[in-house]
């Protein structure tokens, strides 16, 4: 069957606005550490109950399976918790984090032009009444490195996300490479 | 408005392949960066269905890992974006995220997620290795066999 799209299906509808809303998006021109979301409690709390990360990512390093990316919260570098799930191909690993500094995941170091995907989720990000919970669904296809992981994390602090920092564990960030932060809100 | 219903179909009779043609770019001003396919299937018999795009399904990367509930769980690799494994003939639910899809200077990354309750769960990465934009998005199975009536399919764009 084929669904010709053009401008709008037929049966295509928009979105109810305001709902799933991207709050702010980078694209990176050159290499770089670090790329930080910031002030986001004055920004974003008093219309979005959820905060959502999409992210195309490669890192500069040589073709590694042991590179990662790793985020951290309102600057904070302890009282993490993670665990992860993975498949390489051929076996399926599971494991408790070993850092409680920050929150790793699987990070991309393939060849021009390929670069590894992951999708952050972080429910209820400005409660005062909850600790900070990610969910991290993870891929990357490099030659003898593919992975697909899925991460669950924890920060003990129930202070309302003010900012997001994500990191390459070993190189830094290359052009190219985008975050995008999208807001959900708990009614349209 | 980011996250923009662009197509949907439920299947009136039985059909091999299902094509989204035409893939925009925008949508009133607003570009959209990741395609989500949303599918709930059936399949005449038992057939691992993928999908690919512009009609190449060549240069295809995937890791997939699952779980039946016994067993430790699997893993293994394949030269096509899986969207369901395992028994399809009770219905299979799936989706799929594809990044950066008008990018022309990267490959196309792939996140799926799909499962059966009789049968198992599963997580996959996927890449094909082509910079083109992607504006066809295709989905059959392996077996070639027909997705069944009442098989429903929508194809979201993500600003």
């Amino acid at each position: 069957m084929l669904i010709p799209i053009g401008i709008f299906a037929s049966s295509g509808a928009i979105a109810a606005p305001g709902s799933f809303d991207l709050l702010e998006s980078t694209v990176l021109t050159g290499t770089q550490a670090t790329v930080s979301f910031t002030n986001l409690t004055s920004k974003y709390a008093a219309n979005y109950q959820h905060l959502q990360v999409r992210l195309v990512a490669k890192d500069n390093r040589s073709p590694d399976a042991s590179s990662r990316m790793y985020l951290r919260l309102n600057g904070v570098s302890s009282g993490y918790r993670w665990h992860e799930l993975g498949g390489e191909g051929s076996v399926v690993y599971s494991g408790v984090g070993s850092a409680t500094d920050r929150i790793i995941f699987q990070a991309n170091t393939g060849n021009s032009g390929n670069f590894g995907a992951s999708v952050i989720d972080l429910l209820d990000a400005f409660e005062a009444n909850k600790n900070r919970t990610f969910r991290i669904f993870s891929g990357q296809l490099v030659s003898g490195f593919n992975l697909v992981t899925l991460v669950s994390g924890s920060n003990f602090s129930t202070s309302s996300t003010d900012s997001l920092l994500f990191g390459s564990d070993f190189g830094s960030f290359v052009a190219g490479t985008r975050l995008s932060l999208y807001g959900i809100k708990a009614t349209a | 408005m980011s996250y923009i219903a662009l197509a949907t179909t439920t299947l009136t009779s039985p059909d091999a392949e299902i094509v989204f043609s035409n893939i925009p770019t925008s949508v009133n001003g607003v570009a959209l960066r990741d395609l989500v396919l949303v599918a709930d299937f059936t399949t005449a018999t038992s057939s691992t269905s993928y999908i690919f795009f512009n009609g190449n399904d060549a240069n295809v990367t995937s890791v997939r890992m699952g779980g039946t509930g016994s067993g430790s769980g699997y893993s293994d690799t394949y030269t096509k974006i899986f969207i369901s494994a395992g028994n399809q003939t009770t219905g299979q639910f799936a989706t799929a995220q594809v990044f950066d899809f008008t990018a022309t200077d990267k490959h196309k990354t792939a996140l799926t997620r799909n499962g059966n309750a009789g049968t198992l769960t599963q997580a996959s990465a996927g890449r094909w290795a082509s910079t083109s934009a992607i504006n066809v998005l295709h989905i059959k199975n392996e077996s070639n066999t027909a997705f069944g009536t009442g098989s429903t399919f929508s194809l979201y764009g993500v600003a």
